[in-house]
């Protein structure tokens, strides 16, 4: 059963081939086209119906009511001002799981390809997006 | 023999030990005669938390009990909630979760042969392993958005589908991973130095094996035909051709045999899943969010041994149980036992032999027979005694 020597023609082959080791991050890497990234809301779209809040596995979503802006022109008479929501996003929390952008009613959030989002203090972590 | 006994205590914390748990080695000379584990120094109190998030939380979460059976233990924790929801899920959904099932049985696999030629100083394999291990690990990162936590799974189905151009990528890296892998089942079999190592180390008999429950490749290199995916069919696995690898050998190299043809199985599962691929939708449409009361035990095999999860619902949005048996909890009283006859130079290999996972497995511990604490252990006499007295005494009850 036993064969000495079997490694050896592999380690020949191998001398001959380049380093599997990615010179990361002098070298670039892209992640696939689903990667699950970065929740990202598109206010537009958002109703503040805060499924998203719910669902959140690890409590990282805010949805929370803009408030109007008094520079903005006041509305027609009897017209209805459209609420307006922003997102805090407390990305040191998010696990990535996407649940958020599957969960929303108007496809409100979606999730960007962005990896590199470490940063040195919590509050950098802490994102609005409105 | 008159020699003395030395106690060698390793662990919690160890070099060799990924992650903690203590082991008590009785050692004469260099042979092991008695061994002892103890777990409890990793619990991370997940059952719990899951009482307090509503089913699709627990998802996410219990994905996160192992980094490398993630998707076993979500699609064991779903099989359970469809289960009590009575949900039936389309066929499509069942042929990718196995899909997923068996690729990360692939990398387990993988990752593990790389390990144990690791633990027994056979680096240039561990490396060559690990480097063809990142084809299946771009795959699951192609089709599920990540190398890890493929959160794939949804209660009802899977979440995300496969287009015609992933499937024809993975069935064209099929090619490569069953020729690397036969290159690697001949080495596992036959180069000298690694068989010196593995071969007769870690003996568990079959006998042995049955009565501390052994579970999975373990089991199965004990001689043990056990495996969930033919025992208890789920998810795809019904219409899927398949064996279930044993090997009488029972020792290391017995799990090097199980596993490294397990994975030629699951190659060639992975092709039949593809090439059957049905049309149509992946998951239910419409699942309700409170489930009905009832409970569910689910069954998984997954890489490491059998999974249980077992989901109590009561009408609510949460559970108002979760309970997670990870495969290592069963084996690990086995694997300990294994060690005693060996050398301390095989300890790394015993241990890793089961693919341990201490983490997944890890639970509150008590300590039993502690004086100070007033605890002690009752036998199961002790205790009937002891209702048998208390019904009388309060009861009235007398037999
Ligand atoms: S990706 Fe998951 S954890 Fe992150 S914000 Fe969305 S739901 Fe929450
Ligand atoms: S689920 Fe969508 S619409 Fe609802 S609050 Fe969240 S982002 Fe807005």
């Amino acid at each position: 059963m036993k064969s000495a020597g079997s490694m050896i023609p592999e380690l020949l082959d191998n001398i001959r081939k380049k380093p599997v080791t990615r010179l990361y991050p002098f070298e670039k890497v892209t992640v696939p086209e689903g990667f699950r990234g970065t929740p990202q809301l598109n206010s537009a779209l958002c109703l503040g119906c805060q499924a998203c809040v719910r669902d959140c596995t690890s409590e990282a979503i805010q949805i929370l009511l803009k408030k109007p802006d008094p520079s903005a022109p006041p509305p027609a008479e009897g017209a209805k001002i459209p609420k307006k929501f922003y997102m805090v996003l407390y990305l040191d929390r998010c696990i990535h799981c996407a649940r958020c952008a599957e969960v929303c009613p108007k496809d409100a959030i979606t999730m960007d390809r962005e990896f590199e989002v470490a940063n040195f203090t919590r509050d950098a972590l802490r994102l609005i997006q409105e | 023999m008159g020699e003395k006994t030395i106690r060698i205590p390793i662990g919690p914390q160890h070099p060799f030990l990924k992650e903690p748990a203590k082991f008590d080695f009785d050692i004469s000379g260099e042979e092991i005669i008695g061994a002892r584990m103890r777990i409890g120094y990793n619990h991370r109190g997940m059952e719990k938390a899951c009482e307090e998030r509503n089913y699709y939380q627990c998802l996410y979460l219990l994905e996160r009990i192992c980094g490398i059976c993630s998707h076993s233990h979500t699609t064991c924790y779903v099989q359970a909630v469809e289960d009590i929801l009575k949900l039936e899920v389309p066929k499509r959904g069942l042929y990718l979760r196995t899909l997923v099932c068996e690729l990360e049985r692939l990398h387990s696999h993988f990752l593990w042969l790389g390990v144990a030629a690791h633990e027994v100083g056979f680096d240039t394999l561990f490396m060559y392993v690990w480097r063809d291990r990142e084809v299946v690990m771009e795959i699951l990162e192609e089709i599920s958005g990540n190398r890890v936590n493929y959160a794939i799974n949804t209660i009802g189905g899977v979440r995300r589908d496969l287009t015609e151009e992933q499937r024809k990528k993975i069935l064209g890296s099929l090619d490569l991973l069953k020729k690397r892998l036969d290159y690697y089942t001949h080495i596992g079999t036959h180069e000298p130095s690694f068989l010196a190592r593995i071969q007769g180390v870690g003996k568990m008999s079959k006998e042995r094996a049955i009565q501390m429950c052994a579970v999975g490749p373990f089991a199965r290199a004990s001689g043990l035909d056990v495996d969930v995916r033919r025992d208890d069919q789920y998810a795809a696995y019904g219409d899927l051709d398949f064996k279930v690898i044993t090997s009488d050998q029972c020792d290391v190299l017995g799990r090097v045999i199980v596993r490294v043809l397990e994975i030629a199985e699951s190659l060639k599962m992975i092709q039949q899943l593809l090439t059957k691929l049905p049309e149509g939708d992946i998951a239910v449409k419409k699942v309700p969010r409170r489930v009905p009361a009832g409970f569910s035990i689910s069954r998984y095999e997954a890489p490491r041994g059998e999974d249980v999860h077992y989901v109590r619902s009561n009408g609510t949005e949460k559970p108002e149980r979760v309970k997670v048996r990870a495969p290592t909890m069963a084996n690990l009283e086995a694997a300990t036992e294994s060690i005693v006859g060996s050398f301390i130079a095989d300890i790394p290999i015993a241990i890793a032999s089961i693919d341990p996972c201490f983490s997944c497995t890890d639970r509150t511990a008590v300590v039993l027979n502690d004086k100070k604490k007033g605890m002690r252990i009752t036998t199961w006499e002790e205790l009937r005694r002891y209702g048998v007295d208390w019904y009388r005494k309060n009861k009235g009850i007398h037999f």
